[in-house]
C-alpha cells in the first residue's frame, strides 16, 4: 500500500517537473525568440555534418569513413586505411610526430598516399604554417576526398566567402576555358575560388564560422565585460548564470574556451570571500582535469577559515580518496603520486602544526601522531618512490627517537619502525645512498655484521665521496674485532685484526683511541698488568692526566666495545660516575678534551652503550660553562678542541630543555668567522627538523659555502658541502607556497580552541557582520530576504547544504 | 652543458603553466623538439629533452598540480584573448565531412550566418 502511495507520489512529481519544463520553454519562445542563437544554429549545423560518400567516390577514400567499404578493400590496404584513421584522430589531437609516424609506411605508389599529403598538410596548418600546408596540398589530386578537404580549409582562410559567386556560365569548376586550362592552384585565390563548388563552398563556410570567426569568443567578451552587481564582487550570480549558459551552448563547440571560463570563474569565486557564491560557482563549473569537482580547490578555500577547518578535512579526504582515486583521466602513477603528496603534505603540516604548539598544550597530541603516522605511511605506501615523505617519515621517527626521557621498551619499536622505513626507502629507490649508509650503522650497531656486508660491498662499488661511506670497511673491521673478542677462542685473532684496524684508520679520524683499543683487548684477555701499563703509556704519550673524564671515558667506550667482563668493567664506571657527580668542578680544558672525544664517536657512529647514561650531562655543564664565559668565549673559538666539543654539542641541539634550539649566544658571531662553528650552528638547525628555523641557517651559510671547496681537511670539506645541500633544500622547501598554509593556522586554532581570523587587523569580528562570508549584493539580499520569507531554504543555503 | 633549470624546474623551460596536465607536457615537448631538431639546435634539444624527462616525473608533474592557487585573480579578457590562439580541436568526423560532394543546400548554411 505504502509502495503504491510512493509510486503515485514519484509519478506526480514527475508529472509537475514536466510542466513546469514545459511551461519554461514556453516562456522563452513566448520572450520573442523567433530568431534562434547562433550557438543553436551551429551545433544543429555542426550535428548535420558528417562524411559521406558521393557516387563514384574512390572505394579507397570512402573506405576512411565506412567501414563496408573498407571491408571491400584488400587486405594490404585495408591496413593502410586503418593507419590513415589512426593518424587523423591523432592529428586533429596535435600529435603531429605520432600521426606522421603511424601514414609513414604507406607507399608512394599506394592510392592512400593521397591521405599521407593531408596529412603532412594538416600538421603545418594546425601548426598555424598556413604556406606549407599550402605547397603540400598544392599536390593534391583536386577530384578527391583529401585534395577537397584541402580546397575547403584554404577556402575558410578566404576573407570574401560570403560573396563568392559560383555563376560560371555552366561551367564545372576547373573546366578549360578559352584562354587555357583554368587556374586550379592552391597558392592563388583565384586558383581556390576555381576549385569551389557548392559543396566545398558550404565546407569552407562552416569551416570559417567554427574555427575562424567563432562567435563564441564575441560573446563571451561581451558576457564576462558585463560589471558585477557590486564593485566588491569578483563574480556575481549574474555571470555566473551567464557563464553557465554561455557553457550548455557552447560546451561542445568550443570546449577548451569554456573549460577555461569556467576555471577562471572558480579561481575568482576562490579570490572572493563569499563562501556562498564559491559554492554555487564549485556546483556549477568543472575545474580542470585533476580537480573536476572542485574538492581540491573546496579544501584549499575553506582549509583555516573560521570553523572551516573539519569542511575542509572533508573535502581533503573526498578529494583524496573518491575524487582522485575514480579519476581516469589521469594516469595510475600520476594518480599514486598526487595522492602520495597529498598525505605527505597534510602529514608534514600537522608536524609543524605539532611543533609550534608545545605538546602539554594540545589535549589531543597522541592522536595527532597517530594520525601522522598513518598519513606518513599511506604517503610512502601510495608512492613508494616519494623521496620527501620518505625523508620526513624518517624524520618523524627520529624526531620521536630524540626524546632523551624514553624508556628501552618505548625506544625498541621506534628503533625498528626506523629500521624498516629505511628498509623500504632502499628498496623503492635503490641509487640513495642515505639509507644504505643508515642501515649499514644501524647493522653493525646491532652487531649483525653479515646482514650489513652486501650494504658495505654496494656502498664501496658506488664509489661515493662521503669520507664515512669510504670508513665503513674500516668500520666493519672494528666491529668485527669487538665481536671476536666476545669469545675466547677467537683471541689469537685479535692482535692481526687490530694492525688492519690501526692501517686502514681514516686519516681525518684521530688514533687517540687505538691504544685505548689495545687496553681494553689486555683487559678483556685477563692481563690486567699489561693492560694498567698500556694505561701508563697512553698518559703519557697522549700527555693526558690519568682518570681525568677524557681519560675514563675513552676506556670505558674501548671497553664496553671490547666486550670487558662486567667485573672488570665496574671499576672504570666507578670513574666515569665520580666525573658526573662532580661535573660541576671539572676544568673546562677537560670537558672540551672529552668533548673532542665524542665528536669522533658521534661521526664514526660508534657509541658506546654507557654514552647515554652520562652524555649529556657532560653537555649540559659544558654549555653552561660555555655561556657563561659571554663574550670571552672567542680566545678559545679558534681552538681546535673547543671546536670539536661544539659539533659534538651540535649533534644533541645543545641539550635544550624545550623544544627550542639553544645554540649558545657568545658564539653566534664566531659563526659568522669560523666555518666549524657555523657547521655547527646549521647542523643543529638541520637537525631540529622545524622548517621555520631554517631561515636563520642561512647566516654563516655563505662561509660554509666557500669552506666547502677550500677546507684542507677531506671529512670537514664534505660535510661542510652536504650540509650547504641541505640547508639549500630545505629552504628551497620552505620558499615553495605551503600546501594548504591555513591548514596550519587552523590546527593551531584547534590547539587553542579558537577560530583563526583571515582579517588582516586580526580584531574580533563583529557580530553584526556575521553574514560577511555571503554577498550582500542587492540580488542576494533579496533572493534571501524571499527565502526567508517563504520558509524554504535559501537555494543557495540548501545547494551548500547538500554540498556537506 | 643542459641547464640546471630544466631539472629543477622543467615545466618553466618547456614554457608551460606550473599546473600543466600530462597530455599538455607531451604536446608541448614534441613541438619544442620539432622547433629544435637535435640536429640544428643540439643544446637547446638537450635541455628541452632533460626538462621533459623530468618532467615527465610523476612527482614533478603531481607537486605542481597540487600547489594552491595563484594569488592573482585572472582577468576575463586575458584569458579570452589567450584562447582566440587556440582554435577549437578538430573533430575528424568534421574534418572528414568537409570534402563532401553535393549534399549541402545553400540556404541552410546561409542561416548559421552569426
Amino acid at each position: 500500500m505504502a509502495k503504491s502511495r510512493d509510486k503515485n507520489q514519484k509519478a506526480q512529481q514527475q508529472q509537475a517537473r514536466k510542466q513546469r519544463r514545459n511551461e519554461k520553454r514556453r516562456k522563452r519562445q513566448d520572450r520573442g525568440a523567433t530568431r534562434v542563437p547562433v550557438s543553436v544554429r551551429i551545433k544543429q549545423r555542426l550535428a548535420k555534418q558528417a562524411p559521406e560518400a558521393w557516387d563514384g567516390e574512390n572505394a579507397v577514400d570512402s573506405a576512411v569513413f565506412d567501414t563496408t567499404a573498407l571491408n571491400g578493400l584488400a587486405p594490404e590496404l585495408q591496413t593502410q586505411v586503418v593507419a590513415v584513421r589512426d593518424a587523423l584522430v591523432l592529428v586533429c589531437a596535435a600529435q603531429a610526430a605520432e600521426a606522421a609516424a603511424r601514414v609513414a609506411e604507406i607507399p608512394r605508389s599506394s592510392p592512400l598516399s593521397e591521405w599521407r599529403l593531408l596529412i603532412r598538410g594538416l600538421t603545418s596548418w594546425l601548426d598555424n604554417d598556413l604556406p606549407a600546408a599550402k605547397e603540400v596540398w598544392n599536390r593534391l589530386d583536386t577530384t578527391r576526398r583529401p585534395g577537397r578537404i584541402a580546397t575547403a580549409i584554404i577556402a575558410a582562410q578566404l576573407t570574401n566567402l560570403d560573396v563568392i559567386s559560383l555563376d560560371r556560365g555552366g561551367a564545372s569548376p576547373a573546366v578549360t576555358n578559352d584562354a587555357g586550362p583554368a587556374d586550379v592552384s592552391l597558392l592563388t585565390e583565384a586558383g581556390v575560388k576555381n576549385r569551389l563548388d557548392a559543396s566545398l563552398l558550404q565546407s569552407a563556410k562552416l569551416l570559417r564560422r567554427v574555427r575562424i570567426d567563432r562567435a563564441a569568443i564575441r560573446i563571451a567578451r561581451t558576457g564576462s565585460s558585463q560589471p558585477d552587481e557590486d564593485s566588491d564582487l569578483l563574480i556575481g550570480p549574474a555571470k555566473m548564470k551567464w557563464l553557465r549558459e554561455f557553457s550548455l551552448d557552447f560546451e561542445d563547440t568550443e570546449p577548451q574556451l569554456v573549460q577555461a571560463l569556467q576555471q577562471t570563474a572558480l579561481s575568482r569565486a576562490y579570490h572572493q570571500n563569499f563562501t556562498d557564491l564559491f559554492a554555487v560557482a564549485v556546483g556549477y563549473f568543472k575545474g580542470p582535469v585533476h580537480d573536476r569537482r572542485s574538492e581540491l580547490l573546496s579544501f584549499f578555500y575553506y582549509s583555516g577559515s573560521s570553523s572551516g577547518e573539519s569542511v575542509a578535512n572533508r573535502y581533503f579526504l573526498n578529494y583524496v580518496d573518491m575524487d582522485l582515486k575514480n579519476n581516469e583521466r589521469l594516469s595510475g602513477p600520476l594518480r599514486q603520486a598526487m595522492a602520495s603528496e597529498c598525505y605527505h603534505r597534510r602529514a608534514a603540516l600537522m608536524m609543524q602544526a605539532a611543533e609550534e604548539v608545545p605538546s602539554y598544550l594540545r589535549h589531543d597530541a597522541r592522536d595527532d601522531e597517530k594520525e601522522i603516522e598513518r598519513l606518513l605511511k599511506k604517503a610512502t605506501g601510495a608512492y613508494p618512490a616519494n623521496r620527501d615523505a620518505i625523508r620526513t617519515h624518517v624524520d618523524w621517527v627520529k624526531s620521536q627517537l630524540d626524546n632523551e626521557r624514553l624508556t628501552a621498551a618505548e625506544r625498541e619499536p621506534l628503533e625498528k619502525k626506523l629500521s624498516t622505513v629505511m628498509k623500504s626507502w632502499a628498496d623503492s629507490i635503490p641509487d640513495d645512498v642515505e639509507p644504505r649508509l643508515w642501515l649499514v650503522n644501524h647493522l653493525l650497531d646491532n652487531n649483525e655484521l653479515d646482514e650489513a656486508q652486501p650494504f658495505i660491498e654496494w656502498l664501496e662499488v658506488a664509489r661515493q665521496d662521503d669520507p664515512r661511506i669510504r670508513a665503513l670497511p674500516w668500520k666493519w673491521q672494528v666491529l668485527d674485532m669487538m665481536r671476536l673478542c666476545r669469545r675466547k677462542t677467537e683471541f689469537p685473532k685479535i692482535p692481526g685484526k687490530m694492525l688492519v684496524v690501526e692501517s686502514t684508520w681514516p686519516t681525518w679520524l684521530s688514533k687517540d683511541w687505538l691504544p685505548y683499543l689495545r687496553a681494553a683487548f689486555l683487559l678483556r684477555a685477563g692481563d690486567a698488568t699489561a693492560c694498567e701499563q698500556q694505561r701508563i703509556l697512553i698518559c703519557e704519550q697522549q700527555n693526558i692526566v690519568r682518570d681525568s673524564p677524557r681519560d675514563a671515558c675513552m676506556m670505558l667506550a674501548a671497553a664496553q666495545g671490547m666486550n670487558v667482563a662486567a667485573a672488570d668493567l665496574k671499576p672504570l664506571r666507578v670513574v666515569v660516575d665520580a666525573a658526573v657527580n662532580g661535573v660541576a668542578k671539572i676544568p673546562t680544558d677537560d670537558l672540551l678534551a672529552l668533548g673532542e672525544f665524542f665528536w669522533d664517536l658521534h661521526r664514526i657512529q660508534i657509541v658506546y652503550p654507557a654514552y647515554r647514561m652520562h652524555g649529556s650531562k657532560f653537555g649540559r655543564e659544558l654549555i653552561k660553562r660555555i655561556n657563561a664565559e659571554g663574550s670571552k668565549v672567542t680566545r678559545r673559538v679558534s681552538q681546535p678542541a673547543f671546536q670539536h666539543a661544539i659539533l659534538w654539542a651540535s649533534e644533541h641541539r645543545f641539550w635544550p630543555n624545550n623544544d627550542d634550539l639553544k645554540f649558545p649566544k657568545c658564539l653566534e658571531r664566531c659563526a659568522a668567522t669560523e666555518p666549524l662553528i657555523a657547521a655547527a650552528r646549521i647542523s643543529a638547525i638541520l637537525q631540529f627538523r622545524n622548517l621555520r628555523a631554517i631561515n636563520d641557517a642561512r647566516a654563516g651559510l655563505e662561509l660554509l659555502r666557500t669552506a666547502a671547496t677550500t677546507e684542507r681537511d677531506s671529512f670537514y670539506r664534505f660535510w661542510f658541502a652536504s650540509l650547504v645541500e641541505r640547508t639549500d633544500r630545505a629552504v628551497e622547501k620552505l620558499s615553495e607556497k605551503r600546501f594548504g598554509f591555513r591548514g596550519m593556522m587552523g590546527a593551531m586554532a584547534k590547539a587553542f580552541g579558537f577560530g583563526t581570523d583571515d582579517d588582516e587587523d586580526g580584531g574580533f569580528e563583529d557580530d553584526e557582520d556575521d553574514n560577511d562570508s555571503e554577498c550582500n549584493c542587492q540580488d542576494c539580499v533579496a533572493e534571501r530576504a524571499a527565502a526567508e520569507k517563504r520558509a524554504v531554504p535559501n537555494p543557495i543555503d540548501e545547494f551548500t547544504r547538500r554540498l556537506f | 652543458m643542459s641547464n640546471p633549470s630544466a631539472i629543477t624546474d622543467p615545466l618553466r623551460v618547456l614554457g608551460l603553466p606550473q599546473r600543466a596536465s600530462e597530455d599538455e607536457i607531451r604536446s608541448r615537448y614534441l613541438e619544442l623538439v620539432k622547433q629544435f631538431p637535435p640536429d640544428r639546435a643540439p643544446d637547446r634539444f638537450r635541455e628541452v629533452r632533460a626538462a621533459y624527462e623530468a618532467a615527465k616525473d610523476p612527482l614533478v608533474v603531481a607537486r605542481a598540480l597540487l600547489q594552491p592557487p595563484d594569488e592573482i585573480v585572472p582577468e576575463w579578457a586575458a584569458v579570452i584573448d589567450e584562447q582566440v590562439k587556440l582554435p577549437p580541436a578538430m573533430n575528424v568526423n568534421f574534418l572528414l565531412s568537409l570534402g563532401n560532394q553535393d549534399k549541402v543546400a545553400q540556404p541552410e548554411m546561409d542561416s548559421v550566418q552569426s
